[in-house]
């Protein structure tokens, strides 16, 4: 390797530099394009895509917003420290996406919703349970995901091409932003499904050459149980001594499934514990769910969740063995536990597994690929940003920002939109300091482990709500409450005692943090949900006519619903209607002053698609006329065989690949 | 009961450090066949679920025979049946029959 002694390798070769424009202008060419193909202007438009698209674009979206930065650093990170079993988060998400195309897309599609809080008010009335979910999304969104996917995004920067973080990752903000902002839902899914084929041909062929580069697939299994690093002795035996755990590879580390009470990742928690986890961020968190109620109909929905199940196979072989293919040929750096040697490597004392991704890119890759990889990293990490820039500010504007005005019309949603997204880019930016300074070991480990004490509640209370009627508002509000504080019961200690490291555990008592954490996700999962029916069966149940269309059983029910929420619609409907009247009549009377527009304004909305023209507020009669439009959820019954023959096709394959690497 | 008891039993509860197996890394069968058995079960499981599927929930031939009266017994009575026996499905205790389509027809022939 004629690299590893020079740390940072500049792109600025004409291939690799190349490589990189012809990525970005395919990149803005398909925004551009896809921005033309609909219509922006309304709501529907912008963050439903007009409910236009067909599987393919489903199922790459949700595979791109899925995938960030933070698997290529993250993923590969833990396999090197730690061998495959963390692909078994990759592995289970196959069979949680088939639960959300068969199972909740169709519920949600009938309910006539476009974010998840808006399901919850439809479902249970009330308004608290909405904002208290819209608000605990909008926080894990900015510090578990747009945080981890910079950070990782910064670490591969530095490592691969010594850039300023902060120019980078603003860089990337902005561009990101940019067609978030104007293009919407739409372009956004045309432009993931490009970044979906540069990740996976950019990964496959960082997978080809690092597996050249080790000799093959045996000499992996050969080779992982003997990368040691060189410094196995502390050089400062005074203040602390490394045990030969923590720089032996692990005996298990070929094996998915693990020890129930040894293993680092023991297997009920890998089965369930991720299961409900993966529940949570696949069925009822509004990132996944908007790609798919954007789509042509609920046929397409499934397709694509069968598309991006087949793609979820390929992490494992593109991130998982490349991570630990790169502890095999860099032991030293990748697998280095004493503190000063790790800290001349990556600048963290606990240990630098995270820089196994980027240091392949760097030593294995030839000039003109190594651009491409750049590029690949790109698509992973604006992919992923931009669908948690859109749908946070689909949260915001429909979720908090009707409620603070309800008059606001579409053209004022819009908007707020995307000052919205301006402003969560700028949090973002604020948190890049945060994030640099708390570098840890195992990035992926901490994203799992902050999700499994705020999530399972969630998924608790969104499964019991679409599958047991009896379930009510004062039920499903006091379960989130009790388990919120059961889970920060167990996430605050461990924060202030800080995760520790192998060298120095934390000393967090071990009744607090002894249990693993996906065992904990299990068990808040089930203590939420008998929370949740003891509440609710002690009072009073909500009527089905409250509930036709809103839960499984009622889904293709076609009677009349009278909405728990409707008394706060027809407010707003008022309060919008009053406001068009005071314009028109303003604008009667300065007709003549206002002339025209400057251009400025004109450019601007041009660009954004704001439309000026607005379709009058609906009056009364048309609102109901509306309502009897009932959502089609009905399937061509060829086609739903086909789906459901191919997702059985798909589960075998899956169970067959567990079964493998069990 | 002293603190220090019930702290000791939590240990017992949570932790579980007692198990000192050092497992062996051999593998008792080879990769492709523990991936086929798994298969295999699957593929069982699966069977028997779509078996169990067609015995008891959907049996198409029935339907006509028995729905028909209820609903003639339903449209009978000047009040809507409001009990929710008369249209509860096969399926389970918490799933109801669709009753309008069947009810529009009900009324054409009874008049």
């Amino acid at each position: 390797m004629e690299n590893t002694t020079a740390k940072h390798v500049t792109i600025n070769n004409a291939a690799d530099i190349s490589v990189i424009i012809i990525y970005f202008l395919v990149v803005i060419a398909v925004g551009i394009w896809s921005t033309f193909r609909t219509n922006r202007g309304t709501v529907g438009g912008y963050f439903l895509a007009g409910r236009t698209m067909v599987w393919w674009p489903v199922g790459t979206s949700l595979f791109a917003s899925n995938i960030g930065s933070g698997h290529f650093v993250g993923l590969a990170g833990t396999a090197a420290a730690s061998g495959i079993a963390v692909g078994g988060f990759e592995w289970n998400a196959l069979f949680i996406v088939l639960l959300l195309g068969w199972v909740f897309v169709p519920v949600y599609l009938t309910a006539g919703v476009i974010t998840m809080p808006q399901y919850l008010k439809k479902r249970f009335g009330g308004s608290r349970i909405s904002l208290y979910l819209s608000i605990i999304s909008l926080f894990l969104y900015i510090f578990t995901k747009i945080s981890v996917d910079m950070f990782s995004g910064a670490v591969f920067i530095q490592q691969a091409l010594g850039w300023n973080i902060y120019v980078a990752v603003i860089a990337l903000l902005c561009i990101t932003a940019l067609y978030t902002v104007t293009g919407g839902l739409a372009a956004l899914m045309y432009t993931d499904t490009v970044q979906t084929f540069v990740i996976i041909a950019g990964a496959f062929v960082l997978m080809g050459f690092s597996f050249y580069e080790v000799g093959g697939y045996s000499a992996l299994l050969e080779k992982y149980n003997s990368s040691l690093p060189s410094q196995t002795l502390s050089l400062n035996p005074n203040e602390y001594n490394i045990s030969q755990h923590c720089y032996m590879p692990r005996e298990d580390a070929f094996h998915l499934l693990r020890d129930p009470t040894t293993g680092d990742l023991p297997w009920p928690g890998v089965i369930f514990g991720i299961a409900i986890i993966g529940s949570w961020y696949w069925c009822t968190d509004q990132v996944i769910v908007q790609r798919c109620l954007a789509a042509r109909s609920l046929t397409h929905v499934k397709a694509g969740c069968i598309l991006c199940g087949y793609l979820k196979l390929l992490p494992m072989f593109l991130m998982v063995f490349p991570g630990m293919i790169s502890r095999v040929l860099y032991p030293d750096d990748v697998g280095c536990v004493e503190k000063s040697v790790c800290n001349k490597v990556c600048g963290t004392e606990v240990g630098c597994s995270n820089i196994a991704y980027p240091k392949l890119v760097v030593s294995v890759m030839p000039t003109g690929l190594r651009g491409l990889m750049l590029a690949v990293m790109l698509a992973a990490l604006m992919s992923s940003l931009a669908s948690i820039f859109n749908s946070s500010s689909t949260l915001f504007t429909m979720d908090i920002w009707t409620r603070i005005r309800p008059q606001a019309r579409d053209k004022e949603l819009m908007v707020v939109g995307r000052v919205w997204i301006l402003c969560i880019v700028g949090i973002s930016t604020c948190w890049i300091p945060v994030v640099q300074a708390a570098q840890s070991g195992q990035l992926f480990d901490y994203i799992q482990s902050v999700t499994s004490y705020l999530a399972p509640p969630i998924a608790a209370v969104f499964f019991l709500a679409i599958f047991v009627k009896r379930v009510n508002e004062s039920g499903a509000f006091w379960g989130l409450m009790g388990g919120l504080v059961m889970g920060l019961c167990r996430m605050v200690p461990e924060f202030v005692f800080g995760s520790g490291s192998c060298l120095k555990p934390s000393n967090c008592p071990k009744v607090i943090c002894g249990v693993h954490y996906l065992y904990f996700a299990i068990l808040l999962f089930f203590c939420t949900a008998i929370l949740v029916l003891f509440v609710s069966y002690n009072t009073p149940p909500i009527k089905d006519k409250h509930l036709h269309r809103l839960v499984f059983t009622l889904r293709h029910s076609t009677e009349e619903r009278v909405d728990l929420d409707w008394e706060e619609e027809e407010r707003g409907r008022k309060a919008r209607r009053e406001a068009d009247e005071k314009r028109r009549a303003k604008n009667d009377e300065d007709q003549i002053e206002r002339g025209e527009q400057s251009i400025m304004m004109k450019i601007i909305g041009w660009f954004c698609g704001i439309s000026d023209t607005q379709a009058p507020e609906p009056t009364e009669e048309e609102v109901t006329e509306a309502s009897k439009q009932l959502p089609d959820i009905s399937e061509n019954p060829l086609w739903k065989n086909i789906v459901n023959v191919n997702a059985l096709i798909m589960m075998t394959v899956a169970v067959y690949f567990w079964g493998f690497y069990a | 009961m002293g603190k220090p008891v019930s702290v000791f039993y939590w240990f017992l509860l949570t932790l579980g450090l007692v198990a000192a197996q050092a497992e062996t890394a051999g593998r008792a069968l080879p990769n492709w066949l523990t991936g086929i058995i798994a298969v295999a079960v699957f593929l069982f499981l699966v069977f028997i679920s779509f078996l169990v599927n067609k015995a008891w929930c959907n049996n198409p031939s029935q339907p006509e025979a028995v729905i028909p009266n209820a609903y003639a017994m339903t449209n009978g009575s000047s009040i809507h049946e409001t009990s929710l026996d008369a249209v509860r499905s096969g399926d389970g205790p918490n799933m109801y029959e669709n009753v309008i389509v069947h009810q529009t027809e009900e009324k054409v022939t009874a008049m």
